[in-house]
């Protein structure tokens, strides 16, 4: 039954990406679905795109391990979505298909946009690889049967609807994905709540845990579960946010789908929605991580916190319910790999026309765009599959100077006249270095004390935002063609 | 013997209030912790909204995009 509604489910996203694909004319219908999406498809492709399968699992997963002070976590994600719509209302004034663009309109410099451009392959390719692998571990933990099959499956079927649709299919496929995973956190929370007799009784309960979550772990202390600020102490808790918060509103998926909005309105109103449909998703996955422990103190042997929602779906729902949830976290990594492949191709749609110099009409674009998608998907199944630790590393460092080149320069270009190329780029470098040495400088466990306990993309950010301050005070600032775009309202129409 | 009753009274009211109090602790941390979600998450929304609210005394309703 629960392989019943898996396919279903599949099947369905495929439907989708074939449907989706009588829209898609030309490369801007296929990278950004044409600049004319609504706020139904924008909400629910934000929500999905933002709700990843590392969510779902993993922040289950550290709530059920160290209590309520996991949701910090989340926290500090909705306090860097608040740089979403402040990004939002001027990034959208200059229309571009690829965020890396904005490099190129803001710093005029086709240098920063390649580099852009190529922190977001990176970044893609880690990003996209960390879902796979959680796509291959849901379906063996559904099915029994193998995590490789599954990975490719799931990596088949997501590469086939991007490829029909483009960024329409990835929309609507988010949506559905989306309203899956709220109806399954709806049904999964209603369930532990009754099960466990109200919410106050399983937070009582929990209170009097003190066995490890997992078979080999450190037990917990009575009372930890219920710590408001968990294992965090003040100074890590001021790097989450400070490490979480800023990618998290300025991520490039975020910054297309602003683009793709069909308004000003809708590129504002998703974040509301979304948001709102977030505090009860948030909520949901602290009780389940609470409650999941109350009803499983320690974790089977051989398996590892993250899946105590599947875990307690198994043990507590029919498996119709069971085989949706397991539909709704595929669905929740399949929005994220789909979002992924359609960025790493519209940067890798960039990085053409930086380096070929040439003009291409809208066919060859469209073609180039869909190769592009094949030949990400085909890379990441085989990163994936060969859990390639070396590529993992690279893809690490790339997601930390993505951080950093789509933070800094980004807010500093749309809010500061001063901002200039010289700025972004000593911004860039001398960021990009201080993560790099302290990324070494950390997994070489060379560091101690208060040290060690600031992450290097935390440094990197803090060593960004000074040197770009600096430097744009002391050096001459661009022509008012590069910043009026964004920092002054056009004429009405 | 009053003394000793006392004693046992203060006792039984300290336990009974340390129960009380730890409940509430119980009830406290985990209603504290939803309402800090709640707040946090509320930043997108409350700061979209007011965009969205001055961005309505224009009258070019896109925001001025140029295209």
């Amino acid at each position: 039954m629960i392989l019943a509604v898996i396919i279903i489910y599949l099947l369905a996203m495929l439907a989708i990406g074939v449907i989706s694909s009588r829209a898609v004319k030309d490369e801007k219908d296929y990278l950004i679905g044409g600049f004319k999406l609504g706020i139904i498809p924008m909400t629910g492709t934000y929500l999905a795109t933002y709700f990843s399968a590392l969510s779902l699992l993993g922040g289950v997963g550290l709530i059920y391990r160290t209590g309520i002070g996991g949701s910090w976590m989340q926290a500090a994600w909705a306090l860097g979505s608040v740089f979403g719509p402040i990004i939002a209302v001027r990034f959208r004034r200059v229309q571009i298909v690829s965020p890396s663009e904005f490099f190129y309109h803001r710093y005029g410099s086709r240098g920063l946009q390649a580099f852009g451009a190529a922190a977001t392959i990176l970044y893609g390719l880690f990003n996209m690889v960390v879902q796979i692998v959680a796509m291959g571990l849901i379906w063996n933990l559904a099915t029994g049967r193998g995590m490789t099959e599954g990975l490719i499956i799931g990596m088949i079927i997501t590469i086939l609807y991007t490829l029909f649709g483009g960024f329409i299919a990835v929309v609507w496929t988010d949506t559905i994905q989306c309203f899956i995973f709220i109806i399954v956190l709806i049904i999964g929370v209603i369930t532990v709540i009754t099960h466990l007799g109200g919410i106050h009784e399983i937070y009582s309960a929990a209170e009097l845990i003190n066995t490890p979550p997992e078979i080999g772990m450190d037990p917990n202390e009575s009372g930890s579960m219920l710590k408001l600020l968990g294992t965090y102490g003040a100074l890590s808790l001021f790097f989450t946010f400070l490490v979480q918060g800023p990618g998290t509103g300025s991520r490039p998926e975020y910054l297309q789908r602003m683009q793709a909005s069909k308004n000003m309105k809708t590129a504002l109103g998703m974040y509301k929605y979304a948001w709102i449909l977030l505090i009860l998703l948030y909520l949901s996955l602290n009780i389940f991580g609470v409650g999941g422990r109350v009803l499983i103190p320690t974790m089977p042997e051989g398996m590892s916190s993250d899946y105590i929602m599947p875990f307690m779906f198994m043990q507590l729902t029919p498996p119709v319910v069971t085989g949706l949830l397991f539909a709704g976290i595929l669905a929740a990594a399949m929005s994220t790999i789909d979002s992924g492949m359609v960025i790493m191709t519209a940067a890798a749609t960039d990085l053409l026309h930086i380096f070929t110099k040439k003009e291409f009409n809208s066919k060859q674009l469209l073609l180039f765009t869909r190769i592009c998608t094949v030949i990400i998907g085909v890379i990441v199944v085989i990163m994936a599959v060969n859990n390639s630790s070396f590529i993992t590393d690279v893809a690490g460092y790339g997601f930390g100077i993505l951080g950093l080149t789509f933070f800094v320069p980004l807010l500093f270009g749309l809010y500061s006249k001063r901002a200039n190329t010289v700025s972004a780029w000593s911004c860039v470098i001398c960021g990009s270095i201080a993560f790099v040495i302290w990324q070494y400088l950390t997994s070489a466990e060379l560091l101690s004390g208060v040290a060690a306990s600031i992450p290097p993309i935390g440094l990197a950010v803090l060593v960004g935002i000074i040197v770009m301050f600096v430097v744009s005070r002391f050096t001459k600032p661009m022509d008012e063609k590069y910043w009026k775009p964004y920092l002054t309202r056009p004429e009405k129409k | 013997m009053y003394m000793k009753r006392r004693c046992c009274f203060s006792k039984i009211v300290l336990i009974e209030n340390r129960g009380y109090i730890e409940k509430m602790e119980v009830m406290t941390m985990h209603y504290l912790m939803f309402a800090i979600i709640t707040f946090f998450c509320c930043g997108p929304i409350i700061v979209s909204q007011l965009i969205i609210n001055h961005e309505k005394k224009f009258e070019d309703n896109d925001g001025g995009v140029a295209k």
